[in-house]
């Protein structure tokens, strides 16, 4: 009898260990609502955010919303997937720009426009002020005409450089096109006695968020249909003379010593400067804040311009404004969703924004922000911000500054990738480079544009 | 019940006993089998399930698409190039983590005082984890601020850009995965010395014999089941390797650190393409069982047991 009895007991711990699987309803904490929600930041940028969640729950008495860290936005993105149509997805989830496409197509999301036409009908309801949002975020995270996502923390590449070595070397602007940089880098190399390089031009990361950057400068669409935006993007353009300039220039400055390949991974790039191995680097605005944290003062001597490229005919080229956004998954209950999207509004309002951007150094979703302290006082403290946001405000409003939408865009980003690092390692030219990379762009996107349908 | 009493008895009355004894270890085998069905036997026949199968990236509308999969995976060159870097990758750990583990074993073997002092740090670096060391790793091969290039410059060696070219990427992360795989090697390969009876050494020194041809003689043939199993084991670690690719490389430049297992983790994770990862999956699999039986066949023929 009590061999049967401990028989039962394992039985029943095993079975257990099996089943942690409830039923999709609302989730509640102390009474309210509770709103799950899925990120990516961490350190500075996660206490931030953690500041703006607390905030809110404090602000109302309806929901809590609960900030769970899942690692990258990769990480974050493979586990969303591993939990659609089961209880455990959250009410809402950071994203980066480039999982717009998958997202709509995993028609799990609840599209931020809904929640803005809802708030329209409802009378008393708080609706978001689209129209003192940043344009360009909107532009990029709309999609058949509906605002898919709610645009959250914006950044786009800048050029970071050295202001004393360019003082020294009698250099009193930076580069504004690639040619410049090469003639700037020229000036800047420093040779050891022995001959060899005591510093280089600029330290190049592999990225192809570069690629599509500089493509967007000259004016030129990524991908065919508009960008993937008129329609069903079926081919990535970057075997175009826009893509190639970009590669040719890239083997050129690593080929002649004037830049360093720093392999992929961006901070490299940053520490060449700051150690003072390179004079320049081209890296993501969203590192200047941790940089002038950690350098304080001293961080006056890296100076901040908009990321150069090959010069745009009439002024049709500008940044893609990337960076991230938080989606409402729509299996949720209603009110978990509602939860999520009063959380949206509160985190977009200007004021909170300024504190943001303050924080992080992503530039702020709403263009009042700008002026509000304490955005205002890092401004005057550290002007690099400010230069970096021009950068944005310049950019014209199109198809190629919107930015390409593509379903399986991380694994266009590899063939990218692997197109640098044949040209810089590989022995193969520009041309043969990117050609190879679009006609496996094009597979991908072949292979998955036929599996959604 | 004495043993010349069960001996004496009627083999039905042992067919029972074996049925009673099974019954009675049931209960005790079910967690355990009740796991292996969960996280093992399920997914092994789930992968090979969804490599007959194309779904959408999200998982959903399974297709049934027959053998085109595997035949897409083992037709491509790039799952035939990262079979290529396994290989190279299991040859560059094997070979030199048991070399040196075996060469630590040896020195650490000795009756010393402090010798525990020396055995503790040769087999440190089995309790560090891989994310641990491979981050460590990263640093000290950063190109720049780098401490590798920093002694090799003082040294007039040139120096390089490790994990971004596509000549030393791999060895470099071989030689981390070395560095993490000599514990292991030392511990299993002290434990197999200690278990070579001390006679032997003894009546060979009685009869002239030299170091070297002691160890040739003795010490080697004691040591074949251990060498075999850590070469074993080493083998199967290259292959499931994951960690410090993730860390050092993501399997670049150029794939020439994309092992199999970092391939199919693109393939599923990144790429959603989960049914074309299931079916390299499964061809892992096959190439990781063949090996092993293989290396087990050598070893019945070539391995020393006493």
């Amino acid at each position: 009898m009590r061999r049967l009895a401990a028989l039962c007991a394992v039985l029943a711990l095993t079975l257990a260990a099996g089943s942690g699987c409830g039923s999709g309803g609302v989730r509640y904490s102390h009474g309210r609502v509770e709103v799950r929600l899925w990120h990516s930041m961490s350190g500075v940028t996660g206490d931030a955010l953690k500041k703006i969640v607390d905030g809110f729950n404090a602000s109302q008495s309806e929901y809590t919303v609960v900030p769970i860290f899942q690692g990258g936005y990769a990480d974050s993105l493979k586990k969303l997937v591993s939990s659609l149509d089961t209880s455990s997805m959250p009410a809402l989830i950071q994203l980066d720009d480039i999982e717009l496409r998958f997202m709509v197509d995993s028609h799990a999301i609840a599209p931020a426009q809904d929640f803005v036409d809802a708030d329209a009908r409802t009378p008393g309801s708080h609706p978001a002020n689209l129209a003192d949002f940043e344009p360009r975020a909107l532009d990029y995270y709309t999609l058949n005409g509906k605002l898919q996502a709610m645009p959250f923390n914006l950044s786009g590449p800048v050029l970071y450089y050295d202001r004393d070595v360019f003082a020294q070397a009698g250099i009193d602007h930076p580069p504004a096109t690639l040619d410049e940089v090469r003639a700037d880098a020229q000036r800047l190399l420093l040779r050891n006695p022995d001959g060899s390089l005591k510093r280089n031009g600029i330290a190049l990361s592999i990225n192809g968020w570069w690629l599509e950057q500089m493509m967007a400068k000259q004016g030129a669409l990524f991908a065919n249909n508009g960008n993937g935006r008129q329609g069903l993007a079926t081919k990535v353009l970057i075997d175009s003379p826009a893509g190639i300039a970009v590669l040719s220039w890239w083997q050129e400055m690593v080929q002649s010593g004037l830049a360093t390949n720093v392999g992929t991974s961006g901070l490299q790039s940053l520490l060449a400067v700051v150690t003072g191995k390179s004079a320049m680097a081209i890296e993501s605005v969203s590192a200047l804040r941790a940089i002038v944290l950690a350098l304080g003062p001293a961080s006056a001597r890296l100076g901040v311009a908009p990321m150069p490229a090959p010069p745009a005919p009439d002024n049709s080229g500008g940044m893609v404004l990337g960076g991230a956004a938080m989606w409402i998954m729509k299996d949720r209950p209603l009110a978990e969703q509602r939860g999520a999207w009063e959380f949206l509004k509160y985190a977009t309002q200007p004021q909170v924004q300024a504190q943001w951007h303050y924080d992080t150094g992503y530039f702020p979703v709403r263009v009042s922000s700008w002026d509000l302290e304490p955005a205002a006082s890092l401004h005057r403290q550290y002007p690099q911000f400010a230069i970096a946001h021009d950068q944005v405000v310049r950019s014209p409003r199109n198809l190629a500054t919107a930015g390409a939408v593509i379903g399986p865009f991380t694994q266009v980003r590899e063939y990218e990738q692997t197109a640098f690092e044949q040209v810089l390692v590989g022995g193969k030219t520009p041309q043969q480079a990117l050609a190879t990379a679009a006609k496996d762009a094009d597979r991908a996107i072949a292979r998955y544009n036929r599996s959604v349908r | 019940m004495s043993g010349e009493a069960t001996v004496g008895r009627r083999a039905g009355s042992r067919r029972a006993q074996a049925i009673r004894q099974t019954v009675a270890a049931a209960p005790f085998l079910l967690p355990s089998l009740v796991l292996f069905a969960v996280f093992v036997f399920y997914p092994l026949v789930r992968s090979i399930w969804l490599g007959f199968h194309a779904t959408d990236p999200f998982g959903r509308n399974e297709v049934w698409v027959g053998t085109a999969q595997y035949h897409d995976v083992l037709t491509s060159s790039d799952f035939r190039h990262s079979l290529l870097v396994t290989g190279q990758f299991a040859l560059y750990t094997v070979i030199p983590a048991t070399a040196i583990g075996l060469y630590l074993a040896l020195l650490s073997h000795r009756r010393l005082p402090g010798i525990v002092v020396f055995r503790t740090i040769f087999s440190s670096t089995v309790a560090t984890s891989v994310a641990v060391s491979s981050v460590v790793w990263l640093l000290m091969l950063n190109p720049s601020v780098g401490v590798l290039n920093y002694i090799l410059g003082k040294g007039g060696v040139p120096t390089e850009s490790w994990l971004t070219s596509p000549t030393w990427a791999l060895p470099a992360v071989a030689m981390t995965t070395v560095w993490m795989n000599i514990g292991f090697a030392t511990i299993v390969i002290l434990a197999g010395l200690q278990n070579i009876p001390e006679e032997l050494y003894e009546s060979a020194r009685v009869d002239g014999a030299g170091r070297w041809s002691e160890f040739l003689h003795i010490t080697l043939p004691g040591l074949s089941p251990t060498l075999l199993f850590v070469s074993v084991v080493g083998v199967i670690f290259a292959f499931e390797s994951f960690g410090q690719i993730q860390i050092l490389t993501q399997g670049g430049p150029l794939g020439a650190t994309n092992v199999i297992v970092y391939s199919i983790y693109r393939e599923a994770f990144l790429h959603y393409n989960i049914g074309l990862a299931s079916a390299q999956a499964v061809v892992l699999f096959v190439i990781v069982l063949l090996l092993t039986l293989l290396q087990f066949g050598v070893a019945r023929r070539w391995v020393f047991y006493r």
